[in-house]
C-alpha cells in the first residue's frame, strides 16, 4: 500500500490535485462572471479530451472534435426549438451526446473497416467537417428547417433554452459545477482506462496496429468504438457550450475551432490529460486576454504555439514539464527519502 | 497425426509476380517443420497466407479441419495460430512487461495477468533482462520477447520467421533451445530461416521454396544432400 502511494506521487499527480483545488476554490474567490466564464473554459477542456483519447491513447489524428461539437449543439438546439418544455433538456442533451456518437460511428465504420488510417483519417475528417460547415453556413432560407427550428445560416440557432433540471435552470455556478464534474468524470475514466485492459488494447493499435491484429485484437472495431465515444464527449461539450451561450452557429464547426482542440492538446501533450487540462486553461485564458485587445492575436498564437511544439516539445510543452520535474526534483526527493529510510533501519 | 494447417493450390500474384504459385503443403499436429530456399521464393508470403495478412489469389487455406480462407487475422489468432515476425514486431517504446502484458490480457482473467507474464518470461527463459524499455534491447532480446508475445495466446501453430536472423553463435543456440521447448510442450511450429546450422539442430522436416513453387520436401538430410537444392542457393537453377 505504502509502495502504492510512493508510486503515485509524481509531477503529474500533484499537479492534478492542485488543479482540482483550484477549480474547487474558483466560485468561492471569483466574481460571478469569472466564475461562468471558466464554466465555458471546462467546456473545450471536454472537447480537449475527446480528442485526447482517440489521438493521445489510440494514435487516431482527427479534426472532426469540432463537427461533432457542432452536431451536439445543433440536436440540442433544434430539439429545444421543437419541444419546448424546459423539464425536457436533459434528454435533449442526452440527444445530442447520442448524435455525436452515431455520425461518429457512422464515419469510424467507413474509415477503419475500410481500412482508412494515419493521415488519411486526418483528411477525411478535415473534410468532414469543411463540408458540414459549408453545409449550415447556406441554411439561412426559410426553407431550412427541422420542424420548428430554422437554422438560420451563419447566424444559426438563438435563444435556445438553458438545461434546466426539473424547474432549476442549470445557469451561472450550477453549470459551472456541472461542467468540472463532467470533467473530474472523464479525467478519472480516462486515467482509469490506462492501466485497465482497454487502455493496453488502445496503446497497442497506437503503437503498432498491424501487429496488435496478430495478437489477436479486432483493431478496426475498437478504433471505430472509441471514435464514436469520443464523438459522444464531443457532442455533450457542443451541448454544453450551446446551453451556456444559448446559441450554436457554423463557425462553432469552422476550420479554427476544429484546430483548436488538435493544438491544445498537441502542445499540452496529446499522451497525457492532466497536460491537456493545464495547457487548455493556460491558453484559453491568454487568448482570451489578446482577443480583448481587438485583434487577431489569438489566432497568430494559436499557429505560433503549434508551430514551436512541432519543431522543440513534440511530447508536448506540460508533459515535457512533468518529466523534467520528475526527473530533477521529485525522484531525488523519492530515493533520498528511501536511502534515508533504508539507512535508518 | 491429423494436419494441422494445409495450404491447398494456394497461390499469391502481385500483378505479373507469381510470389506463391500453386503451393500444396501440409504441417502435421505436433511437426517442426522449415521452410527454406533463396531470397523472394516466398516463404515469408506463405506465412502472410495462412495468418490472413494477404487473401490468397486462389486456392485454400485450412486450420484444423476448418476452412479458414476468409477469416480475418485476429480471429485466426483466436482460434490458435501465432506469428513472430521477420522483424520483431514488438513495440519499441514501451517496456518488456506492458509488451508482454498487450499480448497476454485477452487470454487470462484480469487477475492472471501478472502470472501468466511470470510464466511466459519463463518458458522463453528471459527473466534475467529485467524490464528495459524494448528500444534499448538488442536485437537477440527483442527476437525472444516476441517469441514469449506470441506464444501468450497460447497457439496449437506457432509461425517464427527468422528467429535466428542477426544473432551470434550463443544467441542462436538459445534460441534454437526456446523453439524446441516450446514444440515438445505441444505446439507445432513452422518456421523459416537461412542459418543451415540453426536448421540442422532443430528441423524435422523440411521444404524447399523456389519462385513460389514446392522445390524439394523431406527430411534435413535429404533435402540438404539433393544436389538440386544445393544449386538453387548457388543460383545454378
Amino acid at each position: 500500500m505504502k509502495t502504492k502511494f510512493k508510486d503515485a506521487i509524481t509531477t503529474e499527480n500533484i499537479c492534478a490535485v492542485l488543479v482540482l483545488v483550484f477549480f474547487i476554490a474558483y466560485p468561492i474567490i471569483s466574481s460571478a462572471y469569472q466564475t461562468l466564464n471558466m464554466a465555458n473554459f471546462l467546456i473545450t477542456v471536454i472537447l480537449a479530451l475527446s480528442l485526447a483519447l482517440i489521438w493521445g491513447y489510440t494514435g487516431i489524428f482527427s479534426y472532426a472534435q469540432a463537427a461533432f461539437y457542432g452536431i451536439g449543439g445543433y440536436t440540442y438546439a433544434i430539439l429545444c426549438k421543437n419541444f419546448t418544455d424546459p423539464a425536457l433538456t436533459p434528454l435533449f442533451l442526452i440527444g445530442g451526446v447520442v448524435m455525436g456518437f452515431l455520425v461518429a460511428l457512422f464515419l469510424g465504420y467507413f474509415m477503419f473497416y475500410g481500412g482508412v488510417n494515419d493521415v488519411f483519417v486526418a483528411l477525411v475528417t478535415m473534410c468532414f467537417t469543411l463540408v458540414l460547415e459549408t453545409f449550415l453556413a447556406q441554411t439561412a432560407g426559410s426553407e431550412w428547417h427541422i420542424g420548428a427550428a430554422q437554422l438560420g445560416g451563419f447566424n444559426g440557432i438563438n435563444a435556445v433554452t438553458p438545461l434546466t433540471i426539473g424547474t432549476f435552470p442549470v445557469k451561472n455556478l450550477a453549470l459551472y459545477i456541472l461542467a468540472l464534474l463532467l470533467v473530474i468524470g472523464i479525467y478519472l475514466a480516462m486515467r482509469i482506462m490506462e492501466k485497465r485492459n482497454l487502455g493496453y488494447c488502445l496503446l497497442s493499435i497506437r503503437e503498432n496496429r498491424t501487429r496488435s491484429e496478430m495478437f489477436g485484437y479486432n483493431t478496426a472495431f475498437v478504433q471505430m468504438m472509441i471514435f464514436a465515444v469520443s464523438g459522444a464527449i464531443a457532442g455533450l461539450s457542443g451541448v454544453l457550450y450551446t446551453s451556456w451561450g444559448g446559441y450554436i452557429v457554423p463557425s462553432a464547426v469552422g476550420m479554427t475551432q476544429a484546430t483548436m482542440p488538435v493544438v491544445l492538446v498537441a502542445a499540452g501533450g496529446r499522451k497525457n490529460p492532466t497536460a491537456v487540462v493545464i495547457f487548455t486553461l493556460f491558453y484559453l485564458s491568454l487568448s482570451q486576454k489578446l482577443a480583448a485587445s481587438g485583434s487577431q492575436y489569438s489566432l497568430v498564437l494559436l499557429g505560433l504555439i503549434l508551430l514551436l511544439v512541432v519543431l522543440f516539445v513534440p511530447k508536448g510543452i506540460i508533459h515535457s514539464l512533468f518529466e523534467i520535474i520528475d526527473r530533477k526534483v521529485v525522484l531525488p526527493l523519492k530515493n533520498g527519502k528511501a536511502q534515508a529510510g533504508g539507512a535508518a533501519e | 497425426m491429423k494436419n494441422l494447417i494445409e495450404l491447398q493450390h494456394a497461390s499469391k500474384h502481385f500483378g505479373g509476380l507469381k510470389a506463391v504459385d500453386d503451393v500444396n503443403l501440409s504441417v502435421e499436429e505436433g511437426a517442426l517443420h522449415c521452410l527454406i530456399g533463396p531470397n523472394g521464393a516466398g516463404k515469408t508470403t506463405i506465412f502472410k497466407l495462412i495468418m490472413g495478412i494477404y487473401p490468397p489469389t486462389t486456392g485454400k487455406v485450412i486450420f484444423d479441419g476448418r476452412d479458414i480462407t476468409k477469416m480475418p487475422t485476429y480471429r485466426r489468432v483466436r482460434e490458435g495460430i501465432s506469428i513472430k515476425m521477420q522483424i520483431p514486431g514488438v513495440y519499441l517504446d514501451l517496456t518488456l512487461y506492458d509488451n508482454i502484458r498487450i499480448a497476454v490480457q485477452k487470454y487470462v482473467d484480469y487477475k492472471q495477468i501478472p502470472a501468466e507474464i511470470d510464466r511466459l518470461i519463463e518458458l522463453v527463459g528471459i527473466r534475467e533482462i529485467g524490464n528495459p524499455l524494448v528500444r534499448n534491447m538488442p536485437h537477440g532480446q527483442q527476437q525472444w520477447l516476441e517469441i514469449a508475445m506470441s506464444l501468450a495466446s497460447k497457439p496449437k501453430l506457432l509461425l517464427l520467421d527468422e528467429p535466428a536472423a542477426g544473432l551470434g553463435p550463443e544467441e542462436t543456440e538459445f534460441t534454437a533451445n526456446i523453439v524446441r521447448r516450446i514444440n515438445e510442450q505441444g505446439t507445432t511450429i513452422i518456421f523459416i530461416d537461412h542459418d543451415m546450422d540453426f536448421v540442422a539442430q532443430i528441423a524435422r522436416r523440411t521444404t524447399v521454396l523456389h519462385y513460389g513453387k514446392i522445390f524439394a520436401e523431406g527430411t534435413f538430410e535429404e533435402v540438404h544432400n539433393n544436389q538440386d537444392v544445393v544449386n538453387i542457393y548457388l543460383g545454378k537453377v
